[in-house]
């Protein structure tokens, strides 16, 4: 690479260290409040830089032309390659129009949970170790987006799983914080030993970690060793987006504070999956093996998370299911590649994986609007549960932000998530072949109605006002005065709710509106996004259709199960069961923690009695023995002398006869 | 140069410990500290100038006192340097009670010389007599200025600590003095070629003698015991000290004489190793999940570390040489910070056990904090921080080994690779505890007596400028490993493949 071509592609680059240096200024600068300046402004120019990549991207980078048709150029990031013999790692970076889009949303939502954040932590004394956070955690996801070498990939990949680490237990002095960010990385990183010997296995046969040479090396070789390989890329993709059986820990994450939470969900930690996958096609359409557990997988987490999400008691964690759900839709295009096998191979189905990205795009622009909403009406209330928030979205610009993100995420026409759902279930339903084809395609029909169904009882809960007193379940043991004082309460903190959403300034609303349009006009874009993604325009009448009318039919079920009420609430005391979301955590504690520290006990205890045993009784041994000689002497020598001086007599004896027999023995 | 940077501390050390008592505590320690810093520079020179020291020394034998430096040293010489150094400084604030402070001066400064004259020889017996050197300063630096508390502990560690290294300098004498009459040359370099002429059966016995007697210091499962009573006892610079220089000492010797010297020999033995290397990292893992004294934790952590350097060593690939030397100088940068941390806590606390409630370290001391946790961090493999290069290099490595029956080293990566889920669990416990705190109302810290006046929590003194350095370091290898691997690559390629 020409010194011109590391010019050409700052852009690139910058989008990635910019939001580093911002990281590491502001963990310097934490206490001050230039701390805000630093990580907001750093996040603008860094979403500055990737929109300029995206619409520049017909000048040519160095040697040729930015790729447009899904597939990636990569040039050197100026870190100089190491060749360790045996290994080469370029430490090569991808441009390609598909990269730079993903790197503008990503950038976008960033900026978004930054502003945000200033206000929605303002009192918080850790605001500037969380904003700094955040930046490395977009810093590391950008290299996720950008890295055309599997070593980068998981250094942004394990990188970012850290700073979820810490941003889910940014509120650390509640212990529910504390055992979420625990368990989230615990389970996350577990995963992650699928894609250390993927990322290993991959590279050994290859014997470099740039992406061009191993899917050049392993297209050709087929076989077990991919299969072990990719398998190992799809369970740890699995663990990052909290698909089943791993889907507990990202409900549990909803203990950190609600921009974290926009910032994981939306564009970041759940969609990494994808990004990486999409970009890996070539070697999972290669692993048919591979594909049928991502597809298993997903077709179960879709409907699940949808499930779980209906009957949640807090809105929030409704939200963090449909996450999990929809990152299953994400992946659903890239479990049903049809499969290649050996040398015909060429490029894996752009379209496919142009769906799976489109659908990324349109859910972090809804998922960051919900978030950040639900984040702005729950601020007052210091609550997120549903019963709190009924009839929470009040003036006209809250009330638009939950209509456009519902129906985004119900996936209705005109608005985002829409035109990215149909052409997810057309790709899938084109594409579909044999058992694995028609189980995704079943599971996302059904995903659609269950969706809408929640979405539905969502937006009902936060639109229509509730009975005047909300009965809670405390209030028939209350006695008529203390019921009076209760409902005073209540609605004086609803006085302050109302306050508190109309004193909100400037930047939380500017940021409300901005991803509310972004959300509503974001599918227009298909058209542009379609040249960017470099496919055909997909939407089919037929399927359009089949989706509007599932979607209306769980709309209308919804409302029809709700009545005056909660639907949610016909669960009764079963609701315990979905808020603990199926008793998940519980399997995870039988089936590994429990185990797994019974087996670290045994093993304390046979290193202390078996290993360690024979060593302390050699020591009090040579102690008693040279306290003896020492007794029969008038001056004690050092107990430690003495013993080394026997042991030493032992050794040279037991040497020497060794010695003797190698000389011997040749 | 090269002499002198090795010889000014031993000297001036012997003469510390043997006529140091009557010194005030600032003379000893400015005293100390020149030393060090002459040393450091006339190292540095001779790192600059390409210097070496070459002369006949025991003819009769043809043993000569040669000395010199290449890219497999190197980083050693660094890292031994600004260890010693930094252990110095760390003195000035925290000098351990049980002796005179030029003593533990002294012994620090000989243990730091010793150690690179070990990694300086050039030539196999002086390679020996300079890794015994180390043995008897760090023995006092364990029996004299150990934890205060408890003298049969002190007492049982350094017993221990001596039983197990003079027992593996024995096995490795006896190999070393095999292998050098058998190839007829003491010279390392010579060695190289000389050694691999050598017939398989006598490489094969050179390779476990010398195997065997190197693993006792690395340790290597199952001859690790030493290792967590050691480090427990000794005061914080000799923890430091111990788990920074003298482990590598044990892994620089494997590269040096088995790797280098018989590689065939070393080729049968290796499967052995590399299950022992994996053993010893899940062992370790395992181990620190329950362990509740804060430091034996860390020694713990030290022996899954090692067994990855160990299990890089054992693939006998040349990408194994490079994980095993990066993987060195990162578990000594890292477990050095871990145990000024903890050490200097255990110093103000008088204990820092996980049994009880810990004062968070986030809420009462954010910086001391911020360095616990990026410590933690690295001990766990966190990339874009030292220990993680060595540690997926070595996976890399074992996974792509040509030894061993079948697949029994890619049963090893696989095992290494859960090892490191081990280390998240282990890293993340310790941060549960002491960084975030357990209980909602953080524990108040109280000093070893039980008062709650005036305890400190925040780092101490020279305690920060310590800390600030071996932080820059962490986080500097962790982005630029070519610092490490720049300078190893063209030596490691020589010896591997000749």
């Amino acid at each position: 690479m020409t010194e011109e071509s590391l010019v050409l592609h700052l852009p690139v680059l910058a989008t990635i260290a910019i939001p580093l240096v911002a990281a590491v200024l502001g963990l310097a600068a934490a206490r001050r409040s230039i701390v805000k300046d630093i990580t907001v402004i750093a996040g603008f120019l860094a979403l500055v830089s990737a929109g300029y990549r995206l619409w520049d991207s017909r000048t040519p980078i160095g040697s040729g032309p930015v790729p447009t048709d899904g597939t990636i150029r990569s040039v050197t990031s100026g870190i100089p390659a190491l060749d360790l013999g045996g290994l080469l790692i370029p430490f090569e970076i991808a441009v390609s129009t598909r990269t730079a889009l993903i790197s503008l949303v990503v950038a976008a939502v960033t900026l978004a949970v930054l502003a945000f954040a200033t206000w929605y932590l303002r009192d918080d004394d850790r605001l500037g170790v969380f904003l700094a956070t955040v930046s490395l955690f977009a810093a590391a996801m950008q290299l996720v987006v950008h890295s055309a070498d599997l070593l980068l990939t998981l250094i942004g990949w394990e990188v970012m799983g850290f700073c979820s680490y810490l941003l889910i237990g940014h509120w650390s002095r509640t212990p529910r914080a504390r055992r979420a960010a625990l368990k989230s990385f615990i389970v996350t990183r577990l995963a992650d030993v699928g894609f250390v010997l993927g990322v290993v296995v991959l590279a050994a046969g290859a014997r470099s970690t740039r992406y061009a040479d191993v899917i050049e090396f392993w297209q050709q070789r087929p076989g077990t060793a991919l299969t072990v390989a990719v398998t190992g890329l799809v369970i740890a993709v699995l663990g990052k987006s909290a698909q089943v059986p791993f889907q507990d820990w990202l409900a549990d994450a909803m203990a950190g504070p609600t921009p974290a939470s926009a910032l994981i969900h939306a564009a970041t930690m759940v969609a990494a999956g994808t990004v990486v996958l999409a970009q890996l096609a070539p070697l999972l359409a290669s692993a048919p093996w591979a594909m049928r557990l991502l597809a298993v997988s997903v077709a179960v987490t879709m409907v699940l998370g949808a499930v779980l999400a209906l009957g949640q008691s807090d809105l929030k964690a409704l939200l963090a299911w449909s996450t999990v759900s929809q990152v299953a839709v994400m992946l659903a295009p890239l479990a049903v590649f049809p499969v290649i096998t050996g040398v015909e191979s060429g490029a894996a189905a752009p379209t496919t994986t142009a769906a799976a990205l489109f659908h990324m795009y349109a859910h972090a622009l809804f998922k960051a609007l919900l978030f950040l909403t639900i984040g702005w009406l729950s601020l007052a209330l210091h609550s997120t549960l549903a019963s709190r928030l009924q009839g929470s979205a009040r003036r006209l610009l809250s009330r638009i932000a939950v209509v456009v993100g519902l129906a985004a995420l119900a996936g209705l026409p005109l608005v985002v998530g829409g035109w990215s759902k149909e052409l997810v279930i057309a790709t899938v339903a084109g594409e579909a072949v044999g058992l694995r084809g028609y189980l995704v395609l079943v599971a996302l029909l059904v995903t659609v109605i269950l969706t809408a169904m929640y979405a539905t009882r969502a937006a009902l809960v936060l639109l229509r006002r509730g009975p005047e007193v909300p009965a809670e379940p405390d209030d028939e043991l209350l006695s008529t005065g203390e019921l009076r004082a209760a409902r005073a309460t209540r609605s004086a903190l609803r006085i302050a709710h109302q306050a508190e959403v109309n004193a909100t300034p400037f930047t939380p609303r500017a940021v409300i509106v901005l991803l509310t349009l972004a959300t509503a006009f974001g599918g227009v874009l298909l058209l542009g996004f379609e040249r960017v993604l470099g496919v055909e325009s997909h939407v089919s009448g037929t399927w359009l259709l089949v989706t509007l009318a599932l979607a209306l039919l769980g709309g209308a079920l919804a409302w029809f199960l709700s009545g005056d009420g909660d639907l949610a609430l016909r669960l009764g005391p079963r609701q315990a069961l979905w808020d603990k979301g199926f008793g998940a955590d519980r399997a995870y504690l039988a089936a590994v923690v429990t185990p797994v520290l019974a087996l670290a006990r045994a093993v304390t205890k046979v290193d202390d009695r078996v290993v360690d045993a024979p060593v302390r009784a050699a020591a009090a041994a040579s102690v008693r023995w040279s306290d003896k000689v020492g007794s029969a002497h008038t001056s004690r020598p050092l107990t430690a002398v003495s013993m080394v001086g026997a042991g030493l007599v032992v050794l040279v004896a037991i040497g020497l006869v060794l010695a003797l027999v190698a000389g011997g023995s040749p | 140069m090269l002499l002198a940077a090795v010889a000014v501390p031993v000297l001036a050390g012997l003469w510390l410990v043997a006529a140091g008592r009557g010194l005030s505590r600032r003379a000893a320690l400015d005293a100390a500290l020149l030393v060090a810093l002459a040393s450091a520079g006339l190292l540095a020179a001779a790192m600059w100038f390409g210097d070496s020291f070459d002369r006949a020394w025991i003819s009769a034998i043809g043993i000569r006192l040669s000395l010199g430096i290449d890219g497999i040293s190197a980083p050693l010489l660094v890292l031994t340097t600004v260890i010693g150094l930094l252990v110095v400084v760390l003195a000035r604030s925290h000098t351990p009670a049980g002796g005179a402070p030029a003593t533990y001066l002294g012994a620090v400064l000989i243990a730091t010389g010793g150690a690179l004259a070990t990694f300086a020889a050039r030539d196999a017996v002086v390679f020996f007599i300079a890794f015994e050197l180390v043995l008897i300063p760090v023995w006092l630096l364990i029996h004299r200025f150990g934890d205060p508390h408890d003298e049969n502990a002190r007492r049982d560690a350094g017993l221990r600590f001596v039983l197990f290294t003079v027992s593996g300098s024995v096995l490795m004498l006896v190999g070393i003095l095999a292998l050098v009459s058998a190839a007829g040359t003491s010279s390392l370099d010579e060695l190289v070629a000389a050694g691999a002429t050598l017939p398989l059966g006598t490489q094969t016995l050179v390779a476990v003698l010398l195997v065997a007697g190197l693993a006792v210091k690395v340790p290597v499962f199952p001859l690790h015991t030493w290792l967590p009573a050691a480090h427990t006892t000794a005061p914080t610079g000799g923890s430091v000290i111990l788990a920074a220089i003298l482990l590598k000492m044990g892994t620089y010797g494997l590269v040096r004489l088995p790797v280098a010297s018989v590689p065939d020999g070393f080729g049968r033995i290796a499967p052995v190793l590399a299950v022992l290397a994996a053993i010893g990292i899940v062992w370790g893992g395992l181990v620190c999940l329950v362990e509740v004294e804060a430091k034996r934790l860390i020694a713990y952590s030290s022996v899954a570390h090692m067994g990855f350097v160990t299990l890089a060593l054992a693939s006998g690939t040349e990408v194994g040489v490079q994980a095993a030397l990066i993987g060195n100088i990162a578990h000594g940068v890292v477990s050095a910070l871990l145990f000024v941390v903890i050490g200097g806590l255990k110093e103000r606390w008088g204990a820092v056990r996980f049994d009880r409630p810990l004062p968070a370290l986030r809420e009462h001391a954010p910086r001391l904090g911020f360095v616990l946790i990026l410590g933690l961090a690295a001990a766990l493999g966190l990339p874009g921080l030292a220990a993680f290069w060595g540690e997926f290099m070595a996976i890399y490595a074992a996974w792509t080994s040509p030894l061993g029956p079948g697949l029994l080293l890619k049963v090893c990566a696989a095992l290494a690779a859960l090892g490191a889920v081990l280390a998240a669990a282990y890293a993340l416990r310790v941060a549960r505890l002491l960084w975030v705190g357990e209980t909602d109302e953080p524990a108040i810290p109280t000093a070893a007596d039980g008062s709650r006046e005036g305890v400190q929590t925040e780092t101490l003194g020279s305690e920060r400028l310590v800390l600030t350095v071996l932080v820059l370091a962490v986080v500097a290898i962790g982005i630029a490993p070519h610092l490490v691997w720049s300078v190893t690559a063209e030596d490691v390629r020589v010896v591997m493949t000749r």
